[in-house]
């Protein structure tokens, strides 16, 4: 990879005669540690923070007191500035880049052409190398898309979405329920054990059969179902987990405060992988080719 | 098939804010999507000293999207490089109903971005994440910023 193809086109500059103070805002302004120092345009050196902070008054607070106040001085860029920088040519590599950087203990280089500055080229971009670099070490696309299916108004949408992409990266596609058994132990107080247990086992048939229906067979997709049991947010968090996930689909939902915490906000905050929550009626979320959701 | 074509990526210019940015990237391998990378400041109000105007409101902004084209222009050559077609883009006002605004300009099918808050805390999703979730019109895409695998 060159230069020229990860350097920063837009940068500030200030000019040798920038009293100090200014230029130590425009750092802040950027954000930056290092700003390249021009004259007529052609560079001249680079300026960091690090020597601005040295021409300051001692980090001695004793000795301190004794110092000119600093904002008082009439310094400019030229007495902090390092001159004969340090420079690369947008052909360079980002090999050469690094060791520049690491040789010269700067934060950035400039990039020149022609006696003109084009471009910087900053250990934060070079970070961004390495993170691209390192997730390519992983598979790219998705393998594993995970709906939740809680059978309310959002789920045609989550599954129609869910669909689409499992399609679009050929990956494998789980629909996910979740069975509340202790809210029916509630409803049925005092029944017996076996008849809850039959209650729970009927009612696992009867949704994995609905998981079923909702992706026609002739999709052409990998798809699983599963039936899990316990508190919505857990039990989804800790399947998505064992299935390493790279997508949870949901489907929004109205936003209902006073039922206890919003479970959507809840798989955002706790979701191994990141979550794509698709209303109802939105372009993601129609599908022709998938069954009927509601039931 | 419903494909994904237009997506809006919402940064605010801070490194685990750009946990995104890879799961767009898998997200789009296949679709040769067009991706709008947005980052919304607020709106900057005039400087003054006593009576006399230092700094005007236009030139703070000027400023700042210069400041935010660039970061975006590191951002965007991250994902052009995986054959991904990206725009940038930097606007001023409230950041909700900017993104929305921009969202239903562009016809974004989806709205991405990584939640900035920090896990345990009350406010975990970070403002601007939580209200996506409940008032976006389109489907919204959400990764932690922190405390989750990257992509």
């Amino acid at each position: 990879m060159r230069v020229k193809t990860l350097m920063r086109t837009r940068f500030s500059t200030v000019s040798d005669d920038t009293p100090l103070n200014e230029a130590r805002l425009a750092l802040a302004r950027e954000q930056t540690d290092t700003i390249p120092v021009v004259r007529a345009g052609a560079l001249i050196g680079l300026l960091r923070a690090c020597d601005i902070d040295a021409l300051g008054p001692s980090t001695v607070p004793s000795l301190a007191t004794h110092d000119w106040a600093w904002s008082s001085s009439s310094l400019t860029v030229r007495a902090a500035a390092i001159a004969d920088a340090l420079t690369l040519g947008p052909e360079a590599s980002v090999h050469d880049a690094i060791r520049l950087l690491v040789s010269q203990d700067l934060d950035a280089v400039p990039v020149v052409e022609s006696a003109s500055i084009v471009g910087m080229v900053t250990t934060r971009d070079l970070l961004g190398v390495l993170l691209d670099r390192l997730d390519s070490a992983h598979r790219t696309g998705l393998d594993r898309v995970l709906v939740v299916v809680d059978f309310d108004e959002g789920t045609a949408a989550a599954v129609a979405a869910g669909v689409a992409l499992a399609r679009q990266h050929r990956a494998r596609l789980t629909l996910l329920h979740v069975l509340q058994a202790r809210w029916r132990s509630l409803l049925w107080p005092g029944r017996p054990r076996e008849m809850l247990d039959w209650a729970r086992r009927e009612e696992r048939v009867g949704r994995s059969r609905d998981l079923v229906a909702l992706v026609p067979r002739e999709s052409g997709l990998e798809v699983g179902t599963l039936i899990a049991t316990g508190g919505p947010g857990a039990a989804i968090v800790a399947e998505a987990s064992r299935l390493a996930a790279d997508l949870l689909v949901v489907g929004s939902r109205p936003h209902r405060p006073f039922l206890g915490r919003d479970l959507t906000n809840e798989l955002v905050e706790r979701a191994p992988c990141p979550v794509l929550v698709v209303r109802p009626g939105s372009a993601l979320g129609t599908e022709e080719s998938v069954g009927r959701a509601g039931a | 098939m419903v494909m994904l074509e237009d997506l809006l990526v919402v940064l605010d210019g801070q490194v685990p804010g750009e946990r995104i940015v890879g799961w767009i990237r898998r997200l789009c391998r296949t679709s040769g999507a067009r991706v709008r990378l947005l980052v919304v400041r607020e709106v900057e109000g005039t400087v003054w000293a006593g009576t006399r105007p230092v700094a005007f409101a236009s030139q703070l902004e000027d400023a700042a999207r210069l400041e935010g084209l660039a970061y975006l222009d590191g951002v965007a050559g991250r994902l052009e490089g995986s054959g991904i077609q990206v725009s940038s883009d930097v606007r001023f006002g409230p950041s909700i109903a900017t993104v929305l605004d921009v969202a239903r300009d562009s016809r974004a099918q989806l709205v991405a971005l990584a939640a900035s808050g920090d896990a345990g805390r009350r406010d975990a999703l970070g403002r601007l994440a939580r209200q996506l979730l409940h008032r976006a019109p389109i489907a919204v895409l959400v990764a932690r910023a922190r405390d989750q695998r990257a992509a």
